[in-house]
């Protein structure tokens, strides 16, 4: 980088010598060296005006001069771009004291790449629940298209946004010249529709085509949209080949986005697959104790215990009863008791989902798409009573209902049947991966 | 280079660009316009290296050619020549020949190779969009922009497309001006931020003018164009606040007063308001009226009361009522209603029955 600027600076102070000041002033001043690839040198340039005049008027005397101090140059290109150094800030010499001011937010996302600023590692915690996905995400920082594709996947509200919006900011930090883009699956489509009525899908293909890091979110809403996938599979296709890194986040593995087209779900598996589960109790509270200290939240170490060890929920969740911590402590102006916890917590915590056992098989049945009827039915077929198996071991594992109950429950059967049920597939899980998978996809379908 | 042209055809093109070349210290060339003849067309280019103009007119030429003449020097040359029909240019040497029926006049001038192109946008979307409408947003709202130079992005209009509408928007950060405009087409316009300076040329550029124009917008450069005129400005490469949010949802007052009694008063409050242009408003509704009262202490004190329709909890606020009145011809209609929620929380001002220009002001504290 220091070379480049050297060798911009040299041809500068040589240029100034062959023009006359003013000339110098209003073309010169304000370039600086923006980078070098192979034999062309990138040259940045305030303004358009600057640009197209220094283009057409010095391009010849810029090369010939540059090229004393660096023969391999042998064309220089222009690219219109902020000063590095910022404007220093002038204060308003406006007497605004006797006036409040709107109160605008200037809003953070960058509106090239469409990353969120807000979103860095500096507030992200890392804990055995993510630490894949996070050192997946850091080897992609490094060398981008080293897992080509990332796909992250876990139940909402865990952070996938974050991780892959920082990811974005963070590969845009080390190398700003690299193309990126965020966006989220409905917006994408959104595009797409737009492009489709204003004809204008050549224009949208190019877009997307040039990007080096693409990041899309949410990407289970593709289900079912056929036409969609299309176009993802192909820009897909081309991004890969070409090496660009892509990064997806959903909530369900793959295999278990209903609707999606086989040749995608292939391609997805073909880099690297990583999911965020929730945080366990020593993540939760480490996760309390980063939130706290950057809001400035006074908050004892015994009532960020207990929220830790109740708040089983997602991290959403967990920031929405700080804040709510946050407004009591601003409202009462000192520390809030445990006691005063345990009733706010009470009123912004969603009571879990109590599930009627008919419910709870109807869900089971429908996941294996047979009709509930037979799993209470006395029928011996061996993928019905496969499936009555796991319904068993569900009610058991999951919902603490005893074995005489769920004999009962499930078409009058001994709650010696239920025991043996139960045991079998708890021996089953443990060496048949796929028989693993059904079952945390039917612990997150039925909240367990 | 010689041309032949009415004079009428020069004198009209120099009014549009009239100014456009501010004073540029660092480039004495930018004082000047550049007549460029070919073709049988003429065409003067001005620039300040933030917006550049091209104006086309067509005239007769017998030789080809171009030269750079001072803008003020030309402009009252062309003003001062009466009771004329057509003009001559021609150029020999370093000397420009003006001729007409009766006079006959020597310039010198500078070469005319210093004189910067202006730059083509290459990549970029395509719009047509009248222009009148265009101005008539952004005239709505260009007094609320800032004047200063710290943000860019707040000395700007920011326009932007949502549903049939274009939305024009400009805020000082302590007014909000808004006016939405229908127009047809041009639906993946995207949001722009031109700084007001430039947008000002504009319009001067394209006054009275009412055709469909062609917009062009690029990475970092708007261009607009017709027939004969090019214009291209610098755009500011940033994100305008979100301005949405702070809009208040609710309304706890609504005055509504006649526009021409509370011109009037403001008038009268002028005389005696103070550095600030502060006064204070305090609504009254059980006798159905609103107070506005202002203070100088060199001149003393003023209390005016206007007829108005109330409804909702009595408030009192102080505010500047330059705001107010710098709005008044962006309300149409013969009457406005005011809508409070809280005392020192913005508040909004509208034509009662206009749904497309919304004005949003911050009081002042005392």
């Amino acid at each position: 980088m220091n070379k480049i600027k050297e060798t911009w600076d040299k041809t500068l102070a040589e240029i100034e010598i062959d023009i006359s000041k003013p000339n110098y002033n209003t073309w010169f001043k304000k370039t600086f060296a923006a980078d070098k690839q192979g034999s062309i040198f990138f040259v940045g340039v305030p303004n358009e005006f600057n640009k197209e005049w220094l283009q057409t008027r010095f391009n010849d005397m810029i090369l010939k001069s540059i090229s004393k101090h660096d023969s391999s140059i042998t064309k220089i290109e222009y690219i219109v771009k902020k000063t590095q150094t910022s404007a220093k800030e002038i204060k308003s010499k406006k007497d605004s004291f006797q006036e409040n001011s709107l109160p605008l937010q200037k809003s953070t996302v960058n509106k090239n790449n469409n990353l969120n600023e807000k979103y860095s590692f500096n507030s992200f915690v890392v804990g055995p629940f993510n630490e894949l996905a996070y050192s997946a995400s850091q080897a992609i920082i490094k060398k981008p298209g080293v897992y080509n594709p990332l796909f992250i996947y876990g139940p909402t509200g865990l952070g996938k946004t974050h991780l892959i919006q920082a990811t974005g900011n963070s590969v845009y930090k080390n190398n700003d010249t690299l193309n990126i883009f965020y966006t989220s699956s409905e917006k994408f489509s959104q595009d797409y529709v737009n492009a489709l009525t204003n004809n204008r899908i050549n224009q949208f293909k190019n877009r997307y085509r040039n990007y080096d890091v693409f990041i899309m979110d949410d990407i289970q809403f593709f289900s079912g949209k056929e036409k969609l996938q299309e176009e993802l599979f192909h820009l897909f296709n081309i991004l890969y080949d070409k090496g660009k890194q892509i990064i997806f986040s959903s909530d369900k593995h793959p295999n278990y986005i209903i609707g999606l087209e086989d040749r995608l779900r292939s391609r997805f598996s073909a880099g690297m697959i990583v999911d965020i589960t929730k945080p366990d109790y020593e993540s939760r509270s480490a996760l309390l104790k980063t939130k706290t200290t950057e809001k400035n939240i006074p908050i004892s170490e015994e009532v960020v215990d207990y929220l830790a060890t109740n708040l089983e929920g997602n991290i959403r969740e967990l920031e929405g009863v700080l804040n709510a911590i946050i407004i009591q402590t601003d409202l009462r102006s000192r520390k809030l008791t445990i006691v005063e916890v345990k009733n706010l917590i009470k009123n912004n915590v969603k009571p879990k989902k109590h599930l009627a056992l008919e419910e709870i098989i109807k869900i089971i049945a429908g996941f294996y798409s047979t009709d509930p009827e037979l799993i209470y039915e006395k029928t011996r077929k061996k993928e019905i009573v496969n499936i009555r198996q796991i319904t068993m071991y569900m009610l058991r594992e999951y919902f603490n209902i005893s074995y005489p109950a769920i004999g009962k429950e499930v078409g009058g059967r001994d709650h010696t049947t239920v025991i043996h049920s139960y045991e079998k597939i708890k021996k089953k899980l443990k060496d048949d991966p796929s028989l693993v998978q059904e079952i945390e996809q039917l612990c997150s379908i039925l909240n367990v | 280079m010689k041309i032949e042209s009415t004079l009428e055809k020069i004198s009209s093109a120099l009014h549009r660009i009239q100014k456009n070349s501010i004073k540029n210290l660092s480039l004495p060339i930018l004082e000047n316009i550049l007549l460029i003849a070919e073709d049988n067309t003429l065409t003067i280019r001005s620039t300040n290296l933030h917006v550049g103009t091209e104006i086309k007119i067509s005239v007769k030429v017998e030789e080809k050619g171009s030269v750079a003449i001072k803008l003020d020097l030309f402009t009252s040359i062309i003003n001062s020549i009466k009771n004329e029909h057509s003009i001559v240019l021609e150029l020999k040497e370093k000397t420009l020949y003006i001729k007409t029926n009766k006079s006959e006049m020597e310039i010198n001038i500078y070469p005319s190779d210093d004189f910067p192109t202006l730059p083509k946008i290459k990549e970029g979307l395509e719009f047509i969009i009248p222009i009148d409408k265009f101005i008539k947003g952004v005239s709505s709202v260009i007094y609320a922009a800032s004047l200063s130079d710290i943000k860019p992005e707040i000395s700007s209009v920011y326009i932007y497309k949502k549903d049939n509408e274009l939305i024009f928007v400009a805020t000082d950060s302590f007014r909000l001006a808004e006016k939405k405009i229908i127009i047809k087409g041009a639906d993946d316009f995207p949001g722009v931020i031109i700084p007001v300076k430039n947008i000002q040329e504009c319009i001067k550029v394209f006054n009275g003018i009412d055709d469909n124009v062609v917009f062009v917008v690029g990475k970092n450069q708007i261009s607009i164009t017709n027939e004969n005129i090019y214009f291209t400005s610098r755009i500011i490469d940033g994100n305008y606040p979100d301005y949405n949010q702070i809009i208040p949802k609710e309304e706890k007052t609504s005055v509504i007063v006649l526009k021409n009694e509370i011109i009037s008063s403001l008038r009268l409050i002028n005389v005696f308001s103070d550095n600030f242009n502060q006064i204070l408003l305090k609504t009254n509704s059980k006798k159905n009226i609103i107070n506005i009262s202002s203070r100088n202490v060199d001149v003393g004190e003023n209390n005016t009361d206007i007829d108005a329709v109330i409804s909702g909890e009595d408030i009192e606020m102080y505010l500047n009522h330059k705001y107010i009145t710098d709005s008044f011809s962006s309300l149409t209609g013969d009457s406005l209603n005011f809508s409070f929620t809280e005392k020192n929380k913005p508040f909004i001002l509208r034509s009662v029955g206009d749904a497309s220009f919304l004005y949003l002001i911050m009081p002042m504290n005392r």
